[in-house]
Formats: structure tokens, sequence, C-alpha cells
């Protein structure tokens, strides 16, 4: 059946899988999620370029899909390559799915992709962002992005410049209530709103207990700068020295593209340890299996950017968690219905103690796992793209 | 959450009242499904005894609205107690949705303008 807005024609500007680039899981859910929407006439995904030999591959779309790689992470030109593809395709409207650093690993490259909104808007493109975190909540010191005080205070200037320049988006969709208020209050914008991360996945509540026999606990991202595993390693030795000798260790991901070699460097400190296992990069398909066979999954961070994606993963699975306790990740947590044991970032002795709490208390693990995955289930992406039609829509009308 | 319905000219009005959450979804989910099965369907909500709503009932009736509209139908909100009313502001869902400001309002103008309606 088609809706009043059929004929409508979505740009996103996203990565994707296989790109890697920080919010390809997102992108990809977002993606397959809009491709499902009758009353699109057309989605055109503006991706990064792959390198040589690797392929976008989309599946399911019941719309029509047109894939067009025009931007690189870390290319100063994405802007203008990124106008250049819209100009030439005629999308009715262009939704950016971005964080601060997704358009290049340095400040420039970084701070450029930002201008991209408004380039488009400036040329008469309606265009939205919807923008996984905000310049004011993150630590750029933990994210590699200043060392130096001098310089993260420069940074954090043009972040305000930088976060002006996407207000003039039609629309600036942020996934957590605390994020709407400091910028409606700060930057006295009316044009901010809330747009809740979502669920990726639906379904029946799922096992919550893994069929290996050994505990294993997992944990996903891309690491190496606030996300680091080396406080998990030396939890999980104290765990293995102790009441769990079997404890086995899953760190799927990659590095972050701020810290090339990192993993590499923390596998030849701790050696071969054949109880942890390093997945690289998890396919799609892979996920599912991974979340599955975990008991409990673990966030080893030292500061957060923004509404986590693998939580709601964690919760679609039923799975505890196990979270710092810092500020965005504490606020979700409330916000959001979510349960979990919280240990002070960086110190390995209180992770170990928040593991120990989970593992040793089969029911405590599992009332936590399915609070988790009721909160996981409330809201899924599927819904949240309405969300997005919706505003959209609305301003094409205006 | 508790629910009553009202018929007036063959057009329910859903009254709520108490906790709209995850649990008062799957108390109306059906319902709502069922109410915008039909062709043009037509519905009013009343919000005004709502104390507290989350993400998964503004899910719910984002999702309701999408339907009527597909089937050229309509539905209009009405008395949005001041919690609904923060959250549909923090969204800006209260400029997607028809929302009329009493329910005699809501009876009375049913295809407006989205926004709100006296």
């Amino acid at each position: 059946m088609k809706a009043e807005n059929s004929s409508l024609t979505v740009a996103l500007v996203t990565t994707h899988p296989p790109g890697r680039g920080t919010l390809n899981e997102y992108g990809f859910h977002l993606v397959r999620a809009l491709s499902r929407k009758a009353e699109l006439k057309r989605l055109i995904l503006l991706v990064d370029e792959l390198p040589a030999g690797a392929d976008y591959d989309l599946e399911d779309a019941l719309v029509p899909v047109h894939v067009e790689p025009c931007w690189r992470f870390g290319d100063w030109r994405n802007p203008l390559r990124i106008l250049r593809a819209v100009r030439r395709l005629k999308p009715d409207v262009v939704l950016f799915n971005i964080q601060f650093a997704s358009f290049g690993p340095d400040k420039v490259s970084a701070a450029l992709g930002l201008a991209a909104p408004m380039l488009l808007k400036a040329a008469g493109i309606p265009t939205a962002v919807l923008l996984h975190n905000i310049m004011e909540t993150v630590d750029l010191a933990q994210t590699g992005f200043a060392g130096h005080s001098v310089t993260a205070a420069l940074i954090r200037f043009f972040g305000n410049v930088m976060t002006r320049a996407l207000l003039r988006s039609d629309f600036l969709a942020l996934t957590m209530p605390k994020y709407v208020e400091i910028l409606s209050e700060k930057y006295g914008a009316g044009n901010v709103l809330l747009a809740p991360h979502g669920a990726f996945e639906a379904g029946p509540p799922p096992d919550p207990e893994p069929s290996a026999v050994r505990p294993r606990i997992l944990t996903f991202g891309k690491f190496g700068t606030y996300k680091c595993v080396e406080p998990l390693i030396e939890a999980a030795l104290v765990l293995r020295a102790g009441r769990h000798p079997d404890m086995e260790l899953v760190i799927a991901g990659s590095d972050s593209p701020n810290t090339p070699g990192y993993l590499a460097g923390v596998r030849k400190r701790y050696g071969h340890q054949p109880w942890i296992s390093y997945t690289g990069y998890v396919a799609e398909q892979d996920v599912p299996g991974l979340f599955r066979e975990a008991a409990v999954v673990v966030f080893p961070y030292t500061s957060t950017t923004g509404s986590s994606g693998v939580l709601h993963q964690a919760g679609s699975y039923g799975k505890a968690a196990v979270l710092p306790r810092i500020g965005d990740l504490a606020e979700l947590i409330t916000e959001e219905g979510y349960a979990g044991e919280f240990f002070e970032p960086e110190a390995p002795h209180s992770l170990a103690r928040a593991l120990a709490r989970l593992l040793d208390d089969d029911d405590r693990r599992r009332r936590i796992g399915r609070q988790n995955y009721l909160a996981a289930r409330g809201l899924l992406i599927d819904d949240v793209a309405d969300w997005y039609l919706l505003h959209l829509a609305r301003i094409l009308k205006e | 959450m508790n629910t009553q319905v009202i018929w007036r000219d063959e057009v329910p009005l859903l009254k709520l009242s108490g906790r709209f959450d995850a649990h008062g979804v799957a108390a109306i989910r059906g319902w709502l499904r069922d109410m915008t099965a039909v062709a043009r369907p037509r519905l009013i909500i009343d919000l005004g005894a709502v104390e507290y709503i989350d993400s998964a009932a503004l899910g719910l009736l984002v999702a309701s609205l999408k339907r009527c509209r597909e089937r050229g139908g309509q539905m209009v909100l009405t008395s949005l107690a001041q919690p609904v009313r923060i959250i549909f502001e923090l969204t800006q869902m209260d400029q997607v949705f028809p929302i009329a400001a009493s329910e005699a309002m809501a009876w009375a103008a049913f295809t407006p303008e989205p926004g709100r309606i006296g």
C-alpha cells in the first residue's frame, strides 16, 4: 500500500558494511529499515568509497536502492563531492547519519566533512542530520582528538562553530534527551529533536544462557581510543585466578581509525592466551552468534561519544551488561530502561568485581538480561525510520 | 494503564490513563491494529490522564498514525497531559500529529492540518 508521500526520494549519507567506518552497523540497520518502506520511491546511499575489489551488497530491499560511493574518510573534498553527487542524483531530501569524527581521523578533514549539511542546505537542498554525539559531552583527550588542554579548547571552539553549521540543517536529530536539552539551551536551537537510537533486532526472547559450557565474556567495538581492552584482560586474569578458571574472553571488532595497530600491540603485550579470542572485523551475519554465545557483554570504556549501539544489541539478545560509571552510558541505562553492573573506569579489580556479581549469580544475570531485552524491544529501528520519514515529509511540506 | 473506548458516529475515542509504556503498548497494540486496518480509519486518542509515556508508546502512536494515513484515514490526539506534551515537544512529534486541545475539538475537527487544533 502506498502512502501519501510515496514519491519521496531520500538520500542517506552514511557508512555501511563492508565499509568499516564508525556507525557502519547503525547505517546497515537504518538502510535496511528505510529500504523496506513502501512510501519511498527511491533510496540513494551516499557512502564512503571501498578499497579496490570490495563492493556494497544490499539485500532484501523493497524499494529501488542506488548506491553511490562518493566520499572517502580523511578526504578534505568530501563536502564538495557529496554536493556534486546530490546535484546529479536529485533526491528530494538528504539525511546524514554521522558523528563528529565520521569524515576523517584528523581535525581538518573531520571538521570539513561536517560542513557538508550546511553546504547542501545553502544550495537549496532539504537536509536533515542524525548526529550520534555532541561536542559538549565528548572527552577529547580520551577519544584521541586532543592531548593538550589548549588543543582541546581550540577544538571545542571549532566544535561550537561546526555545531552551529550543523544546526543550519532543517532539523538535527539527537539520540538522547540530554543532548537535545544542551543544544536547545546553548545555541537557542529550535530545530533540534529527539529520535531514539532504536534496537536493531526484533524477535522472541532469546535464551539468556549461552550454549558454551565455559562462561564467555564479550566486548565489541572499535578499540584503542576510549575503548581499551587492557583493564578487561587484567580483570579476566583476576577471575581466572579465582572462581572462574575456565572463563573465556572474546574481543570482537577492530582498531579505531584513530589508533591503527592498537589491538596488535595488545596481543603482543599479553602474548598467546588461548582463552582470549580476537575476532577482528565482524561481518553482519556473524553478529547474532557472537552475542548469543556470550554470558555477559562488557563495555571497557573510559568515555563515551553517544548512545551505544552495542548496548542496544546486547539488550536485543537478552544479555546483561557491565558498564563504566561515566556520563552517557549511565544516563542511557536509566532513561531507556536498561540495567547493568557498573565499575570504575580503568580499574581492573572494580571490573572483576562487577563481572563476578553477574557470573556468580545466575538469577541476577538472567533478570538483568531480561530487563535489557525488554528495553531493547521497546522501539525498533524500523519504528525510528518511520519517525524520520514523518519529519522529512514535514520539512518538505513546510 | 487503564483504557476506555467511547464511540460516536462510528468513530472510536480511546481514553488512556496511567503509565503508557511497553506494558501499555502490549495491551492496546492489537486494538489499534484492528482500528487502523479498515479503509479510511478514523480515530481519536485522549492522552489527558497519561502520567508517563516512553519511546515504545510513542513508537506505537507513530506506527498507528502512519497506518491511518496509508489507508486514507486520520488519527487525532487530544488533551495531552504535561508529561506527554514534554515528550512530544522533545521529539517534535507535536508538529507531526494533529493535536486537539480538547475532546470536543477532536470530535469537531477531524481532518485538520498537522499541528494544534484549537
